[in-house]
């Protein structure tokens, strides 16, 4: 299966992004489970898995707690697996350089979620009024606009980025073949970073130096 | 539709208006809406139940269904004129959200989730070890296992802890503090650090001793490089994510030109 509409591209990944604050919490915006349904929906599901479980792993403990807001992994996932399988696809090296692009985003999605919280306070404020009135029917309409607007934000936000893998990439092709190499070694040397990380936070193995 | 089950889909949207304020109020106050409407048929004794809820509140999301359940039963006392219910019921939402928020913080997410990711990461090895690039539907299974394999535990025990708040109310919450809770949660754990264990040799023995387009090439070279990663990313172990990445990409490229 190949999708390259960016607009059904966006909405997908917009869904997806819903998944970590905003709706369901079904788990759907870990990169274990988004890279490779994007992989498979940009067509080629094994870049996907591996770019999943890389990032899965580094940011193992990032999940919303309280108030604490994670970069958003989702979108550092999709952009990377979008990117790569549309100008380098099946290109370990591509997919890294992709990766190291993608971060970034991650942080920028983090902000964006940050101001639609901020929007949702005068939200709430609206539908305390229409409740003071006995407007109940705010209620059900507040929780509805405040579900669009974050699918909304994101969807706009995949429809400006995903486009700019093309400008990223031709970055990509004045790498001298050292750098490209580079990047295949960390293709594989990412993982082990990942196990580390795992093993620190989940596993609790920890090194008593920078404590 | 009941309106416990229209309170268990509602749960879903707990965080669809979270705002840096009052956080979950709203989403709160959707749960119980329906309850609500159908006690308080008077639309000025709604609109006081209504504004109760409209205070600070924040749980874990897979918990808040089960504070839900329990704030409705007192909502229902109240509704048929026991008003000295009405502190209790805030004092409920109180006392019940932080320590349901750390139990649901650390089960779900700080173990069933991870263990799950966990089982996915050693078939993710296993197949790029064993299988071609291009087996889609062996892939694609890994994804959708972990995601069945998570929300299997997770809508059952919502729907559970739900539905037994609703029976017998506040002591729901002595089914969680259960001793067997924590020897679950220890097995679960375990569970994670025996796959752990095993991507990790399944990753050096795939990785290691493939011949042509691997990476590695001579056994104890690889068994060097992957002990220097393991350890130097444990030492990182409290840096930040992105720090890390990009240390070890630029290491690796440093390498590359050492190499070249």
């Amino acid at each position: 299966m190949m999708i390259e509409n960016i607009l059904l591209l966006s909405l997908i990944a917009a869904i997806f992004s819903a998944d970590m604050t905003c709706f369901g919490q079904f788990m759907i915006c870990r990169p274990i489970f988004c890279a490779p349904i994007f992989g498979y929906l940009t067509g080629d599901v094994a870049s996907g898995l591996w770019v999943g479980m890389i990032v899965e792993m580094i940011w193992f403990n990032a999940v919303p707690l309280g108030a604490s807001m994670p970069p958003d992994i989702c979108a550092i996932s999709i952009l990377s697996v979008v990117w790569t399988n549309r100008y380098f696809p099946g290109l370990s090296s591509a997919c890294i350089f992709a990766l190291i692009a993608a971060t970034p985003f991650g942080y920028i999605c983090r902000e964006i979620d940050a101001a639609g919280r901020r929007i949702n306070v005068k939200i709430m404020y609206w539908i305390e009024e229409g409740i003071n009135k006995t407007d109940f029917n705010r209620l059900n309409t507040g929780i509805f606009l405040g579900l669009f607007l974050f699918i909304f934000k994101f969807f706009i936000f995949y429809i400006l980025v995903i486009p700019l893998g093309g400008i990223i990439f031709s970055v990509y092709l004045m790498f001298p073949p050292f750098v490209l190499n580079g990047f295949t070694k960390a293709w594989f040397h990412l993982p082990i970073l990942g196990f580390g990380t795992v093993a620190y936070s989940f596993v609790n193995l920890k090194i008593k130096m920078f404590r | 539709m009941t309106e416990r089950l229209k309170m268990y889909i509602r749960v879903f949207f707990i965080q669809s208006l979270w705002n840096f304020e009052r956080m979950q109020n709203i989403g709160f106050l959707f749960l119980i809406a329906p309850f609500l409407d159908k006690f308080y048929i008077d639309k000025e004794k709604r609109k006081d139940a209504y504004l109760r809820h409209l205070e600070f509140f924040n749980t874990h999301p897979y918990m808040a269904s089960l504070i839900a359940s329990l704030t409705v039963k007192m909502e229902k006392e109240i509704s048929d004129g026991h008003y000295e219910f009405i502190p209790a019921v805030i004092n409920l939402k109180q006392s019940t959200a932080s320590p349901l928020a750390a139990i649901g913080d650390s089960f779900f997410w700080g173990i069933l989730r991870n263990t799950a990711a966990l089982i996915a990461i050693f078939f993710i090895i296993l197949a790029e070890g064993i299988s071609n690039r291009e087996t889609v539907v062996l892939g694609l299974s890994i994804p959708i296992g972990f995601f069945i394999l998570y929300n299997f535990f997770h809508l059952f025990l919502r729907y559970f802890l739900t539905m037994k708040a609703f029976v017998f109310g506040k002591d729901v919450l002595g089914f969680i503090a259960k001793p067997q809770m924590k020897s679950y949660m220890s097995a679960i754990k375990k569970i994670g650090i025996v796959f752990f264990t095993a991507s990790l040799i399944l990753y050096l023995y795939f990785f290691s001793s493939a011949e042509g387009g691997s990476f590695f090439q001579i056994s104890i070279t690889d068994l060097l490089v992957f002990s220097a990663g393991f350890v130097l990313s444990l030492f990182l172990g409290k840096f930040a994510s992105i720090v890390k990445l990009y240390l070890i990409i630029l290491l690796c490229v440093l390498w590359a030109y050492i190499g070249k």
